[in-house]
């Protein structure tokens, strides 16, 4: 009866931390899926840049093209980097699968249906009259000790592909954080090649009565009507560059997040407070602004 | 070495385009349409060089990422293995209960 009682406390102790493991390992598949599309989102964003950079340096051939109504329509060639996109869209891709396959393993209801099953199995037992009946605490306490059971299984499980995904973000992050800088370099060379060429255009292709349509600053002349459009120009095109840039650096926090939550599950003794906050710091980053 | 030539390349395009218009002017004033033509073809080689080093940077990593790929197909699999482990539990639960229901039907069958 002791040792039962033993074995039944440790059974409960272990449920206990089991089920925290399981479901933390279910939040941290979700946020790893989310990372993972948010990854294949900022790749395509990449890639549609060529041709946002083909078409900004033609706009500003024509604008700075001292003689254009002699001048030959401007065809830039784009700059293809699908060659290193194509691996890292990939990557990111079987990443999510992968996650996608880890929230299956993390489902909580895993145990329930377990429970479920010991109990249908009860009925059935209990249903051919011949047999002997169960005892009453075997009755009542079988499917839990079974679910606890299972959990521990499944906490088992979750344990060790947490520690494989732990290793395998680790390398995500690596080679994101090596790349990092190449991406901004292609973002500030694009953005700012346009945003130079078209503060050089001369004023006298601009039509002030169209900027003044559209302008509600308290100016008159020409010339600062013309600066102030520039600005804004400017100002405009900085913005794009920046908040592309900013997209990168968030998605390399969250990126951050994921490999510390899942570092935190891999310890031995998991504390919980530290994956919750790193979860929450990956909602936060990956909401949309 | 790169790193170096990357940071000419760069500047070179940023001095290029604060004064292109009046430098495509000069050009066009000097030589014509040729002139010009040409002026803008070395700018575009310059921003050709200056891509082509950045696709080198990213192709360094381009293996790893390769790798990473092989990797968790590994463990997409490793993963697909502990979800039938999970489902064995359950399956084996319901097979019992199965032949139980089964003995409960040879049982009335046999009228026993």
């Amino acid at each position: 009866m002791k040792q039962s009682l033993i074995i039944l406390l440790v059974l409960f102790l272990t449920s206990c931390s089991s089920s925290k493991i399981i479901e933390l390992g279910n939040a941290t598949a979700a946020k790893g899926m989310d990372v993972s599309q948010k990854a294949q989102g900022i790749y395509a964003t990449l890639s549609e840049q060529s041709a946002i950079d083909k078409s900004q340096q033609d706009e500003v051939k024509v604008l700075t093209h001292p003689s254009p109504s002699t001048m030959a329509l401007p065809d830039t060639k784009a700059s293809d980097f699908s060659r290193q996109l194509q691996p890292r869209t990939q990557a990111y891709q079987n990443l999510f699968e992968v996650y996608k396959a880890f929230s299956l393993l993390t489902d909580p209801k895993y145990a329930d249906k377990t429970k479920d099953a010991m109990t249908a199995l009860q009925d059935s037992y209990d249903a051919i009259e011949k047999m002997p009946d169960l005892p009453a605490e075997v009755k009542t306490k079988l499917p839990n000790v079974l679910k606890m059971a299972g959990e521990a299984v499944q906490a088992k499980e979750v344990k060790k592909n947490n520690e494989i995904l732990y290793l395998l973000s680790e390398v995500y992050l690596e080679l994101w954080n090596a790349d990092k800088q190449t991406w901004n370099d292609y973002i500030d060379l694009i953005y700012n090649s346009y945003a130079q060429g078209l503060n050089t255009v001369d004023s006298k292709r601009y039509d002030v009565s169209k900027i003044s349509q559209s302008n509600s600053g308290p100016y008159s002349d020409s010339a600062t009507m013309i600066l102030m459009y520039r600005l804004k120009n400017r100002d405009d095109i900085m913005k794009q560059k920046n908040a592309l840039k900013k997209e990168l650096d968030t998605f390399g926090q969250a990126l951050q997040e994921l490999t510390r939550a899942q570092a935190e599950i891999a310890k031995q003794s998991t504390d919980i407070t530290n994956v919750i906050s790193s979860l929450n710091k990956i909602e936060e980053l990956l909401k949309d602004k | 070495m790169q790193e170096e030539l990357k940071e000419s390349l760069s500047e070179a395009i940023t001095q290029f385009n604060n004064r292109r218009t009046q430098l495509l002017q000069d050009a066009f004033t000097e030589g014509g349409e040729p002139a010009l033509d040409k002026l803008v073809e070395e700018y575009d080689a310059l921003r050709d060089a200056y891509f082509e080093i950045l696709k080198r940077e990213l192709d360094k990593n381009n293996p790893r990422y390769a790798q990473l790929t092989t990797a968790t197909k590994a463990e997409a699999d490793n993963l697909a293995t502990s979800l039938k482990k999970l489902n064995n539990v359950n399956e084996i639960v319901a097979l019992t209960t199965s032949v139980i229901n089964l003995v409960g039907r040879v049982l009335i069958v046999l009228a026993l």
